[in-house]
């Protein structure tokens, strides 16, 4: 099932090795925030309040905030192709 | 709205004006056109900074349902709705994973509409076309809905159970967005989305100061569910169960994946100025849910807590309730219920004008200028894009009033997140690896929207409320979408390679 028009026809967006190797573990985290974020392994009659608010919901806010700060974090670190921008 | 108090001629006057800068800013934004083209008009010639691309991005990701459904949502599913917090961060992070390479090839591309990345990428015209439809699609629903929010909301300011003042509120609104939508373009639509992102911004502030002025701090009303929950057998403070914790995972993946990959989502990725502007606007972006979300959920416990036994369609409208308890508080109360009404109004309108927009945009360049005109001018195609959203808005229009009992009928057509995650193959893997090819893509993305769309509106054993085992449709369908993509794209390349072998 040959396809002529799929070739690889835009140019090479990929990141610089150094880059990729920072940015890589990134991932990782925010799988792990996202396996902390659902609160499967809470005790399920737990009734635990921090704050007014029950215990679980506090921690899905802060794992939830972690995961603000960590994409603004990249967010932060310049593109490869930003050098020419004005801003 | 409709358990409000009536509004004074103060609060009608304060709209009024409000809807009145609408325009202004849509004639100003004429005035600031650099050019006659369709990338002027579509993009504001790719010139958005910082401030005007966050603020055009929250108003856009932030419509009326923030306040309307996730409060009904919250007062239905108590502290568990705390999930649209990791939902909504799940939009921004999902931008990671695509919105620095296409923003990168849509400056050297000069990309307009979503396919003309796809056309670009794949040159596969099936594909571009499959794109462009189920796009479309969604945003004509998306629009609809809005479109229908606007009339309810006004039918409810003016207290009227008949269908005059629905009618009236969708006409005059929708007027006044194709008016500055067709005035100034994405300019006016942008600039217009600052004005009702700084409003939203404040009525959320406002919402928050009225909510515990009122009802008093929010540990008084947890102890008040947990007491009902304990009584009643329920789960609206305890930690949720196992198929609620299915659904919440689902939730965090389509609505991350589907949001970011909105039309109108990613030509804002195409407008902005700068990679820097770009990922500074992210940047904030990544914290917006944080207020919002936990304020819409702060909303939803009072009322859960103080205004107990709503069920249905009143449970939906309990932001009504909430505001009506605050608006007869005091005259304070009041007043700043009206800030926080404008700010719905502007919430819906932001969202909507940028649907139209959108749908506009795609419906000159992909379907005028790549079929049907091909060869017309810039300025031809400027004028029939102009035409096309006055039309739409039309035809939209005596839909939604057309449809104004049968609400519901809008809701079960409503599978954009189950359609929009379809496309994930297309574009976030599209541009992550080389190797894709448009046939295979083409074929998953088929399968993926009809799998969808079987699992959502056929009753079978093993669905429950349009959910496979809590699971999104559309992220079950995702699955052989994504099978197929990647399965045919390897398999015709190792057919491939031993042919150029051979021809060498």
């Amino acid at each position: 099932m040959h396809d002529p028009c799929d070739v690889a026809r835009l140019p090479d967006v990929r990141t610089p090795a150094a880059e990729v190797m920072t940015v890589r573990r990134a991932p990782l985290l925010f799988v792990v925030l996202l396996v902390l974020a659902v609160p499967w392994y809470w005790p399920a009659d737990d009734r635990t309040l921090w704050f007014g608010v029950p215990a679980w919901v506090c921690v899905a806010v802060v794992v939830s905030a972690a995961a603000s700060l960590l994409t603004a974090l990249l967010m932060a670190r310049p593109w490869p192709d930003e050098q020419d921008d004005d801003g | 709205m409709g358990d409000l108090l009536p509004l004074g001629a103060g609060a009608w006057v304060f709209i009024a004006l409000y809807l009145l800068s609408l325009l202004v800013i849509g004639w100003v934004a004429r005035r600031a056109r650099e050019a006659d083209t369709l990338q002027d008009f579509y993009l504001a010639g790719n010139g958005f900074g910082f401030l005007v691309l966050f603020l055009t991005l929250f108003a856009t990701q932030y419509s009326g349902n923030t306040f309307f459904a996730f409060t009904g949502a919250t007062y239905r599913l108590g502290y568990a709705w705390i999930l649209s917090l990791h939902f909504m961060t799940a939009v921004v992070v999902a931008y990671l994973t695509f919105a620095p390479q296409l923003h990168r090839l849509a400056r050297e591309r000069r990309y307009l509409t979503p396919a003309d990345y796809i056309a670009d990428r794949y040159g596969n015209p099936l594909l571009t076309l499959l794109v462009t439809v189920i796009m479309i699609v969604v945003l004509c629903n998306f629009l609809l809905a809005q479109l229908m929010a606007m009339g309810r909301a006004m039918q409810g300011l003016a207290h009227d159970a008949g269908g005059i003042a629905y009618a009236g509120g969708v006409v005059v609104l929708a007027l006044i967005m194709v008016i500055y939508g067709t005035l100034g373009g994405l300019r006016a639509v942008a600039w217009t989305d600052a004005i009702q992102g700084g409003i939203l911004a404040v009525g959320f502030l406002v919402l928050l100061v009225l909510l515990i002025d009122h009802f008093g701090p929010l540990g008084d009303a947890t102890a008040r569910i947990l007491a009902a929950d304990l009584a009643n057998d329920t789960r609206k403070a305890l930690v949720p169960d196992a198929a609620r914790c299915r659904e919440w995972l689902s939730y965090i993946l389509t609505v991350g994946f589907g949001i970011c990959l909105y039309p109108q989502a990613i030509q804002r990725i195409y407008a902005a100025r700068s990679a820097r502007a770009l990922r500074r606007s992210l940047a904030v972006m990544a914290f917006m849910p944080l207020p919002t979300m936990l304020i819409s959920l702060v909303a939803g416990i009072m009322a859960l807590a103080y205004l107990p036994g709503l069920e249905g369609a009143a449970a939906d409208q309990v932001f009504g309730r909430v505001l009506r308890e605050i608006q007869s508080h005091s005259t304070l109360g009041y007043g700043l219920v009206v800030v926080t009404l404008a700010a719905v109004l502007a919430a819906m309108m932001s969202t909507a004008d940028s649907a139209l927009l959108s749908i506009s945009s795609m419906l000159t360049k992909d379907v005028c200028a790549g079929h049907l005109l091909r060869g017309a001018s810039e300025s031809t195609l400027t004028r029939i894009g102009k035409l096309s959203s006055w039309t739409l808005i039309a035809v939209l229009i005596v839909v939604a009033v057309m449809l104004r009992e049968h609400a519901s009928l809008v809701e079960i057509m409503d599978r954009k997140l189950d359609l929009l995650i379809q496309l994930v193959p297309a574009f976030i893997l599209g541009l992550r690896w080389s190797g894709l090819r448009g046939t295979p893509v083409a074929l998953g993305l088929a399968v993926g929207v009809t799998l969808a769309l079987l699992l959502a509106l056929l009753d079978l054993p093993f669905t429950a409320r349009g959910k496979v085992y809590g699971f999104h449709p559309g992220l079950v369908a995702l699955l052989p979408n994504l099978a197929i993509a990647v399965g045919g794209s390897l398999c015709a390349t190792a057919r491939a390679a031993p042919a150029g072998v051979a021809s060498r």
